[in-house]
């Protein structure tokens, strides 16, 4: 009897011992598993995000610049204008993104509600017209829009120079444009020739104009200087960046400025509103202005500067000697649908 | 607990040899684990190693950078180079220049810049007469610091020939002014050399500038998801320098000179397929393992308890009388052992059991045998009773007297009854004292004292007669004469019956032997003896005989016992 309780408290003092090890066991599991489950999220410090449509060659150098002068870390988002505005609309309450860089400002203007307004210093040194009265976006570049022709198939004397003259019968069906439901270029395009038309709205002057087109249009503005060096068409109406790249490529491209005055609508680029890094969307913003970018645009990227104080790329005029229109932005971004609208009914009338 | 104690026998032992499986398994996981994680910190510790020691290459790289621009100041070839710039001159920085550059490491390439940014001379033969900006990119970078500044060129990676860092210095003259830039370039050949012995196929280096952008990689296609990955742990080093990120650790270091970050990608030392292989096999294990110990255990317990559960059936069957139980043993252990004692338990018990019942036998058949041989006492009564009539027909009286003592002596000894009143007692006593007087010829003279209450007090049959016996027969062994007085008295619900003498006394050794109740009762005091036995058998020990007793005084003898009207 008493061997068998010996026994039995000896069995109740090891008894415990799988199961100890067992917990052990998971213990050790368990502690391995919570090493992994380290987060990694990264702080938001010094960090700046940016949506840009703009291509790598003009984004990169300039971004590459700012975070070598700042010390601010840029998070680069690409993608086409109108589908960076409209993911800047969809994040709006909890942005994505502190800056849009890069876009027309028509674009920018018709989501100006998702945008911050700041008056950059730097903004002394441009023309009004380069940003938004309100401060809602600022200019980048200057953006002129042009005609480039190739020079083997127009005559010195029989040049396309004015708005009037494209709907000259001559140059029906061999005019590169892109729809302005498509492009934002050619929208400017089709506004500004609107307000150089001498008829009260300009809608007489862009009837003739589709009816010039003979129903061809092109995919997209990218192919308008192209097609042109070709001698597919023989006038584009493009900005005035694209076609000087043309000329500089050594093309048999020239291009001119249209009598009546061109548009100058820049690109630009905008804080948007309650960004997580505003301080450093500003600098950023003030950066984009800043003569040193404005000048490394000109000279390297051949962008016409809206800075007053810096020249113009080697070989184009300066910004008051070519004609200007009076071009309200406002009101074309206001008017987008509307004349998208008139636009399309006219070019379905013209192909009936 | 508790409920453990409450388990049957068999329940326990199948639950120890569950228990006593998990011990193995239990173990085998912790060593797994174990060897797991030393196998990991090693891998770690030498990712570490590895990563201190490209750190150093690194270092060794902006060594002989200083290095080379020593030499280039020594030989005031920025001057010769942004000034004097003719053709035997030319010569001259050129043989300088590629000396020093074949000391460098492999595809570095050393240009110089007069002080507006303007390449005088260049070892790299596809570099063209160009002007930097003197404010953008890297000669601003170069104007706004004293020291070598490192300028990632961000080219990408696949071509060999392309420049990927350059690390300029301006150059100043004696009143501090900018006299002209050095740039050092390197392509990826140079990065090549450096990181050599960290690319295989487990791990793989980066280098990184002070915005986390990749400068060199192993590897030369990185996807964009890589790209933000790095930048993010470059971001996050101040706060980690390893960071696991699925089956990938990533060793950070930054290199506080040039702010460029050295990332050392290693794989993990067992893939996740091979870890979830070996997870899975060992779970499968375990699993089997344990289904094994359990079907084991169920069969351990049930071969253990058999024996013990055909014995307990065999001791129950015992126990309702079946004697003839046995058990089939074939085992050699203890448990036959046990079997095999219970047997030989069983067979003596049945042999005991049955040598009881042929003595119980035995003993029936001798008490009919005695009962046969008994004298029919009616017929001694019979006969007494006419020895009585005939000794008074001829007158004699002391046989009569004789005769009817002796009569009342013989019915009541044979009586069946077990107790009596002490009236009976002391007439019984008077009658053998009657017959004693006669054989004596009235030597002796007798008085009883008892009071009628007394007398009704019940008491075990024949105790007195053997007290008065006793005084007779010891203590007037050799008198001429003597008395004896019978005395009855209750006090305190104790009935005491005293037989006094005044004969020879006993010895006191004798009274010590009675009033001690010793067992070794001297010769001729079995009377004594028994009556004190059969007192105390009745009422317990704490009755009995008292004896005082003084040499040729006399003796008192009396009997203590509970004073009762009732049986």
């Amino acid at each position: 009897m008493e061997e068998k309780l010996r026994l039995d408290r000896k069995i109740k003092r090891w008894w415990f011992l799988p199961i100890l090890l067992l917990m052990i066991a998971v213990w050790l599991e368990a502690c391995n598993n919570l090493k992994e489950e380290e987060p990694t999220t990264i702080s938001a410090e010094k960090f700046l995000t940016v949506y840009t449509p703009h291509k790598k060659e003009i984004y990169a150098p300039i971004i590459k610049e700012f975070e070598e002068r700042t010390g601010i870390w840029v998070n680069v988002e690409t993608g086409g204008t109108s589908q960076l505005l409209e993911r800047i609309k969809s994040e709006a309450g909890v942005p994505g993104c502190d800056v849009m860089f890069g876009g027309g400002v028509e674009s920018l203007e018709a989501y100006k509600e998702y945008f911050q307004s700041y008056k950059s210093p730097q903004t002394e040194q441009v023309p009004a017209n380069f940003y938004a009265k309100d401060y809602c976006w600022s200019g980048f570049s200057a953006l002129p829009i042009v005609f480039i022709y190739n020079k083997k198939l127009v005559s010195d004397l029989n040049l396309p120079d004015s708005w009037k003259s494209l709907t000259d019968p001559c140059w029906k069906g061999r005019i590169a444009y892109v729809s302005p439901e498509i492009s934002g270029s050619c929208y400017t395009a089709l506004v500004t020739m609107m307000s150089a038309s001498e008829d009260a709205e300009g809608w007489q002057m862009v009837e003739e104009f589709i009816q010039n087109l003979d129903g061809q249009l092109l995919e997209s503005s990218e192919e308008i200087c192209q097609s042109v060096a070709k001698g597919i068409y023989i006038v584009g109406i493009t900005l005035e960046e694209s076609a000087k790249k043309q000329v500089n490529l050594g093309e048999d491209v020239a291009f001119l400025y249209p009598e009546e005055g061109t548009s100058f609508v820049p690109d630009g680029s905008a804080i948007i509103k309650n960004c997580p890094h505003e301080e450093y969307a500003r600098l950023f913003i003030d950066f984009t202005l800043s003569k040193a970018a404005q000048e490394y645009l000109t000279t390297e990227l051949n962008r016409r500067s809206i800075r007053t104080d810096v020249k113009p790329p080697e070989g184009l005029p300066l910004l008051g000697e070519i004609k200007q229109i009076n071009y309200d932005i406002s009101w074309a971004a206001k008017n987008n649908g509307e004349i998208i609208r008139h636009w399309k009914e006219l070019a379905k009338g013209s192909e009936k | 607990m508790k409920r453990i104690k409450e388990l049957s026998f068999r329940h326990r032992i199948f639950l120890g040899c569950v228990m006593v499986a998990f011990i193995p398994i239990s173990l085998n996981l912790i060593i797994m684990r174990q060897f797991g994680n030393i196998l990991e910190k090693q891998y770690t510790e030498d990712g570490s190693r590895y990563l201190s020691d490209m750190s150093f290459k690194w270092e060794q790289l902006q060594f002989s950078c200083e290095e080379a621009l020593y030499q280039i100041e020594q030989k005031n070839l920025v001057y010769d180079a942004t000034v004097l710039l003719n053709e035997t001159d030319s010569n001259k920085i050129y043989l300088n220049l590629y000396q020093i550059a074949a000391n460098m490491h492999k595809g570095s390439k050393i240009s110089i810049y007069d002080s507006e940014g303007t390449l005088c001379c260049s070892t790299d033969s596809s570099r063209e007469r160009v002007t930097l900006s003197k404010s953008w990119g890297r000669l601003r970078k170069a104007s706004d610091s004293p020291a070598i500044t490192f300028y990632s060129l961000q080219n990408d990676l696949v071509s060999a020939d392309t420049p990927l860092l350059s690390a300029v210095r301006a150059e100043r003259n004696a009143e501090g002014q900018i006299a002209g830039y050095v740039e050092f370039t390197f392509t990826r050949d140079t990065f090549v050399q450096v990181f050599s012995g960290f690319t295989t196929s487990r791990m793989n280096g980066y280098l990184l500038d002070e915005s986390g952008h990749i400068i060199y990689s192993a590897n030369i296609s990185i996807l964009a998801d890589q790209r933000l990955l790095l930048r993010n742990f470059c971001k996050a080093f101040s706060k980690a320098d390893i960071i696991r990120q699925e089956e990938n650790q990533y060793f950070i270091s930054r290199d506080e000179e040039s702010g460029c970050y050295i990332i050392l990608e290693q794989t993990d030392a067992i893939s996740k397929q091979a870890l979830n292989a070996i997870s899975t096999l060992s779970c499968l294990g375990i699993g089997i393992s344990f289904l094994v110990s359990v079907i084991f255990s169920v069969f351990f317990a049930k071969a253990l308890f058999h024996p013990v559960s055909q014995i307990s059936r065999a001791m129950a069957a015992v126990e309702k009388g079946q004697l003839d139980k046995r058990i089939q043993v074939d085992r050699q252990d203890e448990l036959g052992d046990l079997a095999r004692n219970f047997n030989h338990m069983t067979k003596n018990l049945q042999e005991y059991m049955e040598m009881i019942t042929k003595r119980g036998e035995e003993l029936n058949e001798s008490q009919i045998r005695l009962l046969q041989s008994q004298l029919n006492p009616h017929f001694l009564y019979n006969t007494l009773d006419t020895v009585k009539w005939m000794a008074k027909i001829n007158s004699i009286p002391e046989i009569a007297s004789i005769a009817e003592n002796l009569a009342i002596i013989l019915r009541r000894s044979v009586s069946k009854k077990q107790f009596v009143t002490l009236k009976e007692e002391l007439d019984m006593a008077e009658s053998y004292l009657d017959i004693q007087k006669i054989r004596f010829s009235n030597k002796f003279t007798c008085q009883v004292r008892a009071s009628d209450l007394v007398k009704t007090y019940i008491v075990p049959k024949l105790i007195l007669q053997p007290l008065v016996e006793n005084a007779i027969i010891h203590g007037f062994a050799n008198a001429e004469e003597g008395t004896i007085s019978i005395d009855g008295w209750a006090a305190d619900g104790i009935l005491y019956i005293s037989v006094t003498d005044n004969g020879c006394g006993m010895s006191a050794e004798t009274v010590d032997i009675i009033n001690t109740n010793g067992s070794r009762m001297k010769e001729g005091h079995l009377g004594l003896y028994n009556v004190s036995q059969i007192i105390k058998l009745n009422y317990g020990t704490d009755y009995g005989l008292q004896v005082v007793s003084e040499r040729n005084r006399g003796t008192v003898i009396t009997a203590v016992l509970p004073a009762s009207q009732e049986v």
